[in-house]
C-alpha cells in the first residue's frame, strides 16, 4: 500500500485535484509545504473569483473576494508603528518593518495571478489620495461590473478607473460617497472612448458634463448634468428615434430654465406632469394643478379611498371652460379653472360648489389671492381644502 | 469490440454464457477479458465494462484476442493492489454502457484507499472515475488548516524537511570524508 502522500501523486491529477478546489482551499495547499507551493504556482489554478471588493479608508486597505459560492476571503491591512498588520477573521499577524501598502499590492497581485476568468463584479471604495496602490494596480483587473465609490475629483476618478480593463467592462457605476454633495467631476468624454463595449453608465450625487453623443451606444444611463442646451436636445432628438439600442436614459438637469422656452421648438407641444396626474395641454402657470394627486381610484372596502384624477373627468383651463355657468361671472378673469365629475360611488366632502355648476374650482393667476384655489359662490368662496381636493368614498368623513 | 449487452451477465458464474453463434442474431455475442493485480486473482471482465478504461480499451482493440486467447493472457497490473482492482473492476461493471451521474459516493472513505484508487484510476485512465475522486481528494482538504492537512496526508513541514535534507547531507558528507580519510589511510 503506497503512503497516501499528497506529493506522491501524478501532476495531471493533483492539478485535477486543485481545479475542484476552491480559492481558499488553494491558499491554504500553497502554506502546506514547499513543493506544493511551487507547484501551485507554477500551475496557477485559476481562482474563479465572482466578486471583488477593495476599500481604502481611514488609512485601512480592506480586501474582500468571493467566488460562485459566496466563499470568499476577507483580509485587513493598516499601518502600525514600525511595521503593519494584516488581519484576517482567524488570524492577525504584525509584520515589522513592512510597509502595509507593499504588503497590500502583493497579496493583490499575488490573487489576481490565480485570477483567470472575468469577475462579475468589482467594486471600490476610495476615501484617500494614495495613488500609488491605484498605479500599482494598473490594468489589473477584468470585469463585466464596476462600481465606484469616491469623493475626489475627475484625476483620481481615471486613476481608478485605470485598474480596469475597459475592453471587457459593461455597467459603470460611479458613486459620490459625500451623497446629496452633487459635486462636478467635469468632463467624462475622454475616459468614455475607452470603455467601447460599455452597455451602462450611472453617476450619483456627482454631477458631469458630457457630449451625449458619446453615450449613443449605450442601453442605460443615469447622468445628473448641471444644464443642458438646445444643441443636447437635438442630438437626443436624433438618436431616440433612429435607434434601438436606447433602453432608459434618465438626465437630470441642474437648470433647466435657459432652454424651457425653446424645448417646444424642437419637441412640440409638451405634456406637463405633476406627480402622478399629467394633463394635456395644462397651460395656468402660477396656480398648480388642485386635484389630490395621490388618489388612487375607489375602493368599495376602503372609506379613505378616492377616485383618480382620470376618473373623475378633471380637466382644468386658463380662463372660463367652455359653457361656463353664467352665475360664475365673480370669477376673477384669467384665472385657472377646473371642472370634474365625481364617479358613482365617490362625492366632494364639503359642496362647496353645486354639484354639475361650471366651473368647479378656480384660482387667481395673479393679484394677493393668487395660487389658491376656492369653490362655492361669489359671496362666500370657500379654500378647497382635505375635504375638497378628490372625490372621496361615499362614506369618508373628516376627522 | 463494443457490447450492446443488457448488462446482467456482469454478475453471471465464472464459466462464460456460451452466447449462440447465430448470424441472425442482431446482438453481438459479449466478449470478455481477464485482468490480475498483484494478487494475482483473476477477475473476468466485459469488453463493454472495459470501454471506461482508455489503457485497456487501446490494448484489446490492438490486440484482436479470440475468447481462448483472452482466457490465457490475463492482463497483469502487478502495480495495482488486489483490491484496488477489484473495486475498479466493479465501478467499470456498475457503470457499463451507462452515462455517468455527477457524483459517485461510494468510492473509499480512507485516505489510504483512496489513494491506491486514484493512482491506479489515473494509471488505467478512468477518466470519469478520476474526476470522482479527485474531488473526493478536492473536498477533504476544504476547510482544513495547513497543520491539518500536513498530519492527514503526512507531509513533512519545511523545517522537517530541510533538517532531514540536511541530516542527509551531513551523513552524506561525513560518508564522503570518512571514505577520503580510509582512502588516505590506504595511502599510507
Amino acid at each position: 500500500m503506497t503512503s497516501p502522500n499528497l506529493l506522491g501523486m501524478p501532476e495531471n491529477v493533483l492539478f485535477q485535484i486543485l481545479s475542484y478546489s476552491s480559492f481558499r482551499s488553494i491558499q491554504i495547499l500553497r502554506k502546506v509545504c514547499k513543493p506544493l507551493r511551487s507547484f501551485i504556482d507554477e500551475t496557477e489554478p485559476s481562482a474563479n473569483l465572482k466578486y471583488v471588493e477593495i476599500s481604502y479608508f481611514d488609512k485601512k486597505c480592506i480586501f474582500n473576494c468571493e467566488n460562485s459560492e459566496k466563499k470568499g476571503i476577507e483580509l485587513e491591512y493598516f499601518p502600525k508603528e514600525n511595521g503593519c498588520f494584516v488581519n484576517h477573521i482567524f488570524k492577525n499577524s504584525f509584520l515589522k518593518n513592512q510597509n502595509f501598502s507593499d504588503i497590500f499590492l502583493q497579496d493583490v497581485h499575488l490573487i489576481l495571478k490565480f485570477q483567470k476568468s472575468i469577475l462579475a463584479k468589482l467594486e471600490i471604495n476610495w476615501d484617500s489620495c494614495n495613488s500609488r496602490i491605484l498605479e500599482n494596480l494598473e490594468g489589473s483587473f477584468k470585469t463585466r461590473i464596476f462600481e465606484v465609490q469616491f469623493r475626489r475629483n475627475m484625476l483620481e476618478m481615471s486613476k481608478i478607473l485605470e485598474i480596469v480593463d475597459p475592453k471587457v467592462l459593461k455597467s459603470l457605476k460611479i458613486r459620490n460617497q459625500d451623497s446629496g454633495s452633487y459635486s462636478n467631476l467635469g468632463n467624462i468624454n475622454s475616459f468614455l472612448d475607452k470603455f467601447e463595449n460599455l452597455e451602462k453608465l450611472e453617476f450619483e450625487d456627482f454631477k458631469v458634463s458630457i457630449d451625449f453623443r458619446k453615450i449613443r451606444n449605450l442601453k442605460f444611463a443615469k447622468i445628473f448634468v448641471e444644464s443642458l442646451t438646445l444643441k443636447d436636445l437635438e442630438i437626443f432628438k436624433e438618436i431616440f428615434p433612429n435607434s434601438r439600442t436606447p433602453k432608459k436614459f434618465s438626465i437630470r438637469i441642474e437648470k433647466l430654465a435657459n432652454i424651457v422656452d425653446q424645448i417646444s421648438q424642437i419637441f412640440g407641444q409638451p405634456i406637463i406632469s405633476f406627480g402622478r396626474q399629467t394633463f394635456r395641454d395644462y397651460s395656468c402657470k402660477v396656480c398648480k394643478p388642485h386635484y389630490n394627486a395621490t388618489c388612487q381610484g375607489i375602493t368599495k372596502k376602503d372609506v379613505n379611498s378616492c377616485a383618480t384624477a382620470k376618473q373623475a373627468k378633471v380637466q382644468y383651463y386658463l380662463g372660463m371652460p367652455p359653457n361656463a355657468g353664467k352665475d360664475r361671472n365673480f370669477i376673477p378673469e384669467g384665472s385657472c379653472t377646473m371642472n370634474l365629475k365625481c364617479p358613482a360611488g365617490s362625492k366632494m366632502l364639503i359642496p362647496v360648489y353645486e354639484i354639475g355648476q361650471n366651473p368647479v374650482g378656480w384660482c387667481a393667476e395673479s393679484g394677493s389671492n393668487a395660487g389658491v384655489w376656492y369653490g362655492g359662490n361669489f359671496r362666500m368662496p370657500i379654500g378647497m381644502g382635505r375635504g375638497a381636493d378628490a372625490c372621496r368614498h361615499s362614506d369618508f368623513t373628516l376627522d | 469490440m463494443s457490447s450492446t449487452e443488457q448488462g446482467t451477465s456482469s454478475a453471471a458464474p465464472a464459466e462464460p454464457t456460451t452466447a449462440p453463434e447465430s448470424a441472425a442474431a442482431p446482438e453481438v455475442p459479449e466478449s470478455f477479458y481477464y485482468v490480475h493485480g498483484k494478487d494475482k486473482v483473476v477477475h473476468k471482465v466485459s469488453a463493454g465494462a472495459l470501454q471506461h478504461s482508455a489503457l485497456i480499451h487501446g490494448m484489446i482493440s490492438n490486440l484482436g484476442y479470440t475468447e481462448e486467447q483472452a482466457k490465457a493472457n490475463p492482463f497483469p497490473f502487478e502495480n495495482i493492489d488486489g483490491d484496488i482492482l477489484q473495486m475498479v473492476v466493479d465501478w467499470c461493471n456498475q457503470h457499463k454502457g451507462k452515462p455517468t451521474p455527477p457524483e459517485d459516493t461510494n468510492l473509499p472513505k480512507q485516505k489510504e484507499k483512496l489513494f491506491d484508487l486514484v493512482l491506479a484510476v489515473n494509471y488505467l485512465e478512468i477518466k470519469e472515475l478520476l474526476t470522482y475522486c479527485c474531488k473526493q481528494v478536492a473536498m477533504m482538504v476544504k476547510g482544513k488548516s495547513p497543520e491539518e492537512i500536513r498530519e492527514i496526508w503526512m507531509i513533512p513541514t519545511d523545517a522537517e524537511d530541510e533538517a532531514a535534507e540536511k541530516e542527509a547531507k551531513k551523513r552524506a558528507g561525513k560518508e564522503a570524508a570518512g571514505e577520503t580519510a580510509a582512502a588516505a589511510g590506504d595511502a599510507k
